[in-house]
């Protein structure tokens, strides 16, 4: 298969439409608040649209876009919380709803970020395990594994913690 | 895929998105403003270039200059030679995985999995010092403390007093100077006084200010990077500045020492009790039984104490005296080196009840904590222990898991035995009499209940449960007692001071 050069802009915003409340449910998990995970897709989509040249097309659009989506979610996160272990009071807006599920980010957070991105592109976007691997950069094996690990270790720590 | 608790959580955590329109014209917009930051990053970096120019130029007299950078590079310190506080402090405590390792002929040590933070000292002014620690997760820590360092209970001397991570720990053009205020209050006054004020300054900050409400500054320099007002003069402070070398002011910063609400006595309320944790599914990772009680460990951290009768001793000691229904219980993993022990622990409180169930440790939410499997747990009264009393030198309950557990428990009553011994009345008025004579062992265990025996060399032990004194009559007198599994242990007083002894990690021995 050649390479293309570039995304056409039809084609982000097709993705973009189509896809939307997937991207913001996946960027909202990763920064931890909602109003922030729909400034991360527009953040993330605006990055795509400049750097769009640059899709050479060896995997999907999709994926491609999943990249940049959740690379600028990480990178708002990073900007929000000063370490990983931050992350619970960083992400909780002090609403009561919010400490309901303190201890599900909590646990979350302990977690490796590959296994939480993995559990959050499978559960919120249901990709698939080639996407997944796509949009993280790694082998499409790895996965698999990280995905069942993932979910054990959360399952885990939910059955520990007292709700 | 169906993993009902995983996908509720993951369902509950961030609701879907569903039905909410797009903005694809801010996506434009913002991709095009993408644009206009670069040119604008590029105008900034011009701009940065003039005035670093201006200010390379100043001492010609040409312009002004940048006030407050700070360059955050200095010393190396070797995590070796942090004094075993610093190295709590610094290390362990901020650790998110820390075990005990022995290595052959060494005493045990407590590593972190995390990695060792790189240290380095950034300022000094020859009292105080300031250290940048750099943690392996990226996070970065000012830490700050006395030169001279702060003696430790127990022998040996710390460094660090502060430690603050996050942001605003260096000076910046924008905010020159960093500001550490300890305040303290009188006794019916609402007025915060200011103990100590200290920081750190960038370059062209030469004095520091404490600025009062009509203007007046009562000034400090800045040495080594450095600014510190020590017990300044009792004043209404509004406002700390920094100045430079002409004298003018570059930053000025408030100071929040208004007037504090009053506080009213109010009743202490006891904490409520609280309801069990719920046991989870899976099988305790350990059990132990004790007399009249068991203990259940769970994987989680959950600790699950039952007391098989009201009327067994231990339930009796363990009841508090007060309305607060917490007591203690703490698990530890202990290791043993070279004659010396290393205990990792952690605790909480449980209520009191036939059945008590705490999370010692939130499963892997606790810093510098031990985590299951653990060498031993325990359940303490609210009881004070003092030497020779009727409830014993062990803690209350005492569960081990392990054999190691059970040589740290005999061991631990022992050196307890032996550290009170040392502090009581009549032994501490002998160590404040060595000085001027040091009696005989005979006469020291006149003194006491028979369970003090005279020795005659003092490599000699007296049989458990007696305490065996020994001295020279000169300069020294050794305690010693045999524990419950054969070992000796014990303590030397030298000229009033302690000197060698073997209950590191047991106890502390305190004057």
């Amino acid at each position: 298969m050649e390479a293309s050069e570039g995304a056409s802009l039809a084609e982000i915003e097709l993705v973009y439409r189509r896809r939307l409340a997937e991207f913001r449910r996946v960027a909202a998990a990763i920064v931890g608040s909602r109003e922030a995970g729909r400034d991360a897709v527009q953040e993330g989509f605006a990055i795509a649209v400049r750097k769009r040249k640059t899709f050479r097309g060896e995997g999907p659009l999709e994926a491609w876009l999943w990249r940049v989506v959740v690379n600028t979610a990480r990178g708002q996160l990073r900007k929000r919380t000063e370490t990983p272990t931050a992350y619970t009071a960083a992400t909780s807006n002090g609403t009561p709803e919010d400490d309901s599920d303190a201890y599900v980010r909590a646990a979350l957070a302990l977690m490796p970020e590959r296994q939480r991105l993995v559990l959050f592109l499978r559960y919120y976007a249901d990709l698939d395990y080639r996407t997944i691997a796509d949009a993280l950069d790694i082998a499409p094996g790895t996965v698999g594994v990280t995905l069942s690990t993932a979910r054990e270790r959360l399952r885990g720590l939910l059955q520990e913690i007292p709700q | 895929m169906k993993d009902t608790p995983v996908t509720e959580a993951l369902e509950r955590l961030v609701a879907p998105f569903d039905g909410e329109q797009g903005a694809w014209s801010d996506v434009l917009a913002r991709a095009s403003r993408g644009g206009r930051r670069r040119k604008l990053v590029t105008v900034t970096v011009l701009g940065f270039v003039v005035v670093a120019g201006l200010a390379v130029m100043v001492p010609f007299g040409l312009a002004g200059r940048i006030v407050g950078l700070f360059r955050d590079e200095g010393k190396p310190v070797s995590v070796a030679s942090l004094s075993r506080a610093d190295r709590e402090a610094l290390i362990y405590s901020m650790c998110r995985r820390v075990d005990l390792v022995t290595h052959r002929g060494r005493p045990p040590e407590k590593r972190c999995l995390d990695g060792e933070p790189t240290i380095e000292e950034i300022a000094n002014n020859g009292t105080r010092l300031y250290w940048k620690v750099s943690f392996p997760s990226g996070m970065d820590c000012l830490a700050s403390g006395s030169v001279r360092g702060y003696r430790e209970y127990g022998g040996g001397r710390s460094h660090i007093g502060m430690i603050g991570c996050g942001q605003r720990l260096l000076p910046t053009p924008k905010r020159p100077i960093t500001v550490d205020a300890v305040m303290h209050f009188k006794t019916g006054d609402r007025r915060p006084r200011v103990f100590r004020v200290s920081g750190l300054a960038g370059e062209g900050v030469a004095t520091v200010g404490l600025v009062e409400k009509d203007g007046d500054a009562f000034k400090t320099r800045v040495a080594g990077r450095t600014y510190v007002f020590e017990r300044p003069p009792d004043r209404e402070w509004t406002a700390i500045a920094a100045f430079d070398d002409s004298g003018d002011q570059v930053y000025r910063e408030r100071l929040p020492l208004g007037p504090w609400p009053v506080r009213t006595r109010r009743r202490v309320v006891p904490p409520r009790r609280r309801r069990l944790p719920p046991l989870p599914k899976q099988a305790p990772l350990q059990h132990a039984e004790a007399p009249a009680a068991t203990v259940d460990v769970y994987g989680s951290g959950l600790v699950a104490v039952r007391f098989t009768s009201t009327a067994s001793r231990g339930y009796r000691l363990v009841r508090p005296v007060t309305s607060d229904p917490r007591v203690p219980i703490s698990c530890a993993s202990v290791a043993y080196g070279a004659g010396q022990w290393e205990e990792l622990g952690s605790g909480a409180y449980g209520d009191f009840g036939l059945e008590m169930r705490t999370f010692v440790t939130m499963a892997r939410f606790s810093h510098g904590a031990a985590r299951p499997p653990f060498d031993v747990c325990s359940v303490r009264g609210t009881y004070g222990q003092r030497w020779n009393d009727a409830r014993g030198m062990h803690d209350t309950v005492e569960f081990s898991f392990t054999p190691l557990g059970r040589r740290f428990f005999a061991e631990k009553a022992a050196a307890r035995d032996l550290a009170l011994f040392l502090r009581t009345p009549e032994m501490r008025a002998i160590r404040k009499a060595m000085a001027r004579e040091v009696p005989t062992a005979s006469e020291i265990s006149a003194r006491f209940p028979a369970r003090v025996v005279a020795l005659g060399r003092r490599s000699q032990t007296a049989p458990s449960p007696a305490i065996g004194v020994w001295t020279d009559r000169k300069q020294l007198i050794i305690v010693s007692r045999q524990a419950e599994d054969g070992r000796r242990m014990f303590a030397t007083l030298r000229a009033g001071r302690f000197g060698p002894h073997n209950l590191a990690g047991l106890i502390t021995l305190l004057y």
